[in-house]
């Protein structure tokens, strides 16, 4: 009995619409192709979930406080290209590059946070527009080219490893343990989970849900900068569209992990396995020698069946949406 | 009510003072070139309708358009889609043109079923339109750029040059399938190879224009099938760059093959390091500037060839340096 219900807790668990689906993937995969188990794959999976998960991390904090965000993207395209005007063009050491790119991501999320908290304006088509905006600057400040020039040393961010590990990973898995134990250890962490369940009863509880939302935009904009400079480490070239597109795969992990869209709740833990999940089917479509022309319509059908299990599976166990 | 009242009015201020801006300096985006008066004696206005802004090819093309405006003293509009290859928005550009009484539309009008209807609209306006890089069966008044069959050809003799009578698998990599002109390159491309027993084609994959996705999919490709030893990159910001990124990082520059596409300063470094064994230059700037000058015979009453090959420059490290110099691009990586 007491098995039973302790099976029954595990299974409502928000994190377990993406795990069903991962290990069903990688049972496949695995039966298909058992390269697929080889360290040095895992280590690719895992460098490729890190580069999203950079990003999801805080971005499940910003969902669970009720928010969205779809600049993302062009925020990582302008983290590189900073990053490398910074080095290229003013001649700055790396690490003074990389603080005035995080110093720019500080600008974006502030910006962001005027838009949407200030001004109390939709964050989902404000955040759309800004990308454009972001977008836009990054293309007239480069005419579109990419810049080039970085001295070898900044390849070790994005290129280097340590002890067989790539540097993205280690710095995922740290960003990660930091953001879970801020969410669910600091008064901060329930200050956004209060915010996002009821912003009135919130303010009620005397929370500044202002600057709650405020703190956590910042945080989404100074990471998906330190992204931007991570993709221009791995290329030694700073693209402008390099991360084009990707924000609604970041957001599509988020939500597969068990976070809500609508706020209120969500686990660092999930978002990873989401990131995960995603980097499993990459890889794993490769492996299984999908063909190219079928690879988008099988990527779409796991994700519209894992989100159809997750569903069905919250309401076996009575957790709802 | 009255604060919100201030920051829209401020809004609106500073939105005027900044398009008044651009106006006057001419955004990238979309650019005016205008000088004195034109061979022909008359002022022209023309629109680039390009596919995307920036990149390594299209801001050849952008940079060729502008001289040769320039040069000519015509007006001349760079314009471009906020998302790249969006058909339905290059034709709504199309028809912006149309509407500012455009004398002419140049550029990748790359859909048949898409532009077909606006062209010979466009034409009964007596305007001009030539296409670069894309060819529509001719119900275009010229054109020009790379010769698709050509270039899958061209790819495949380098491919055969670079492998010799060493066993080889192919991969050719696309950003992804737009319109028939890429299976076109494709089909050349296998066409060529046939007879040369020793290379396999493994087949198209795709990079969606973004180079973590090639870098990532040709990693897995390796893993998957460890007999692939070559790639052919269609995608200059995709794969080419992706690609190179692969071999560098696993150190395979001696045992990979790999021809890459177009030319920016970050291919050339990557030309000079090996993990590029050369690129194929599709000469864009010349699409951009002849384009203008076609536009320009015919206007003058002479007769222009319907469609021209712009050809296409094979760049290795021996030449990367000279090549990037001659377009203003720094090769800052040395030959290894």
């Amino acid at each position: 009995m007491k098995n039973k219900s302790k099976m029954t807790a595990m299974f409502s668990r928000p994190e377990m619409g993406a795990v069903l689906p991962i290990i069903v993937m990688v049972v496949i995969i695995g039966m298909v192709n058992p390269n697929f188990f080889a360290v040095r794959n895992l280590v690719d999976v895992a460098r490729a979930t890190s580069y999203s998960f950079i990003i999801a991390a805080p971005l499940t904090c910003l969902f669970i406080s009720g928010g969205s965000d779809l600049s993302v993207s062009a925020v990582t395209n302008l983290g590189g290209i900073v990053c490398g005007w910074a080095m290229a063009s003013m001649g700055l050491p790396i690490p003074l590059a990389v603080l005035v790119t995080l110093a720019v991501g500080v600008v974006c999320g502030l910006i962001k946070a005027g838009i949407v908290v200030k001004l109390s304006l939709p964050p989902f088509i404000m955040t759309l527009g800004l990308q454009y905006v972001i977008n836009g600057f990054v293309l007239v400040s480069t005419n579109g080219l990419p810049i080039t020039g970085f001295s070898d040393s900044f390849k070790v961010l994005g290129q280097g490893r340590l002890a067989g590990v790539y540097w993205t990973i280690i710095i995922a898995v740290i960003e990660g343990i930091l953001i879970h134990i801020m969410l669910t250890r600091t008064k901060f962490g329930r200050q956004i989970c209060a915010v996002g369940g009821n912003q009135e009863t919130a303010k009620l509880a005397g929370i500044d849900v202002n600057k709650t939302r405020t703190i956590v935009n910042v945080l989404v904009s100074v990471l998906a900068a330190f992204c931007g400079i991570c993709m221009a480490s791995r290329f030694n070239s700073a693209q402008t569209t390099v991360a084009t597109g990707t924000e609604m795969t970041i957001m599509s992990s988020v939500i597969i992990g068990g976070t809500s869209m609508m706020g209120g709740s969500g686990t660092i833990i999930g978002s990873l396995l989401g990131c995960l999940l995603l980097a499993v089917i990459n890889n794993g479509l490769v492996l299984m020698h999908v063909s190219s022309f079928w690879q988008n319509l099988i990527f779409g059908a796991i994700l519209i069946i894992s989100i159809i299990i997750d569903k069905y599976r919250r309401e076996k166990s009575g957790s709802g949406l | 009510m009255r604060k919100l009242g201030m920051i829209m009015l401020a809004g609106v201020m500073a939105a005027g003072v900044v398009m008044a801006g651009c106006n006057s300096a001419a955004p990238s985006s979309e650019t005016a070139a205008s000088g004195g008066a034109s061979a022909s004696g008359e002022k022209k206005t023309i629109y680039f309708v390009s596919l995307k802004v920036g990149g390594a090819a299209w801001s050849q093309a952008q940079q060729g358009f502008e001289d040769a405006c320039k040069e000519l003293g015509w007006d001349g509009y760079y314009v471009a889609p906020t998302t790249a290859n969006d058909s339905s928005q290059m034709a709504n550009l199309c028809e912006t043109a149309m509407t500012s009484q455009a004398d002419a539309i140049l550029g990748p009008l790359f859909d048949k079923d898409v532009f077909t209807d606006i062209i010979n609209r466009a034409h009964e306006q007596g305007m001009l339109v030539g296409t670069t890089n894309t060819y529509l069966d001719g119900i275009e008044d010229f054109n020009i750029g790379t010769d698709q069959k050509n270039m899958g050809v061209t790819q495949a003799e380098t491919l055969i040059d670079l492998v010799g009578d060493k066993p080889c698998k192919v991969v050719w990599m696309n950003q992804n399938i737009s319109g028939t002109t890429v299976l076109e390159t494709y089909d050349a491309f296998c066409e060529t190879l046939k007879g040369h027993d020793n290379i396999v084609i493994h087949g198209i994959e795709f990079d969606d224009n973004n180079p973590t996705t090639a870098a990532d999919k040709m990693n897995n490709l390796w893993k998957a099938d460890p007999q692939i030893n070559a790639v052919i990159c269609n995608d200059s910001t995709g794969a080419s760059m992706g690609v190179a990124n692969f071999i560098e990082e696993n150190g395979l520059q001696d045992e990979f093959y790999s021809v890459g596409i177009d030319a920016s300063a970050d291919i050339l470094n990557y030309v000079m390091t090996g993990a590029l064994d050369c690129t194929l230059d599709q000469n864009f700037y010349r699409m951009g500037y002849e384009s203008v000058y076609m536009l320009k015979d015919i206007w003058d009453g002479k007769e222009v060839e319907k469609k021209v090959d712009s050809g296409m420059n094979r760049v290795t490290a021996d030449t990367a340096v000279e090549y990037g110099a001659a377009r203003g691009y720094e090769v800052t990586a040395s030959q290894k």
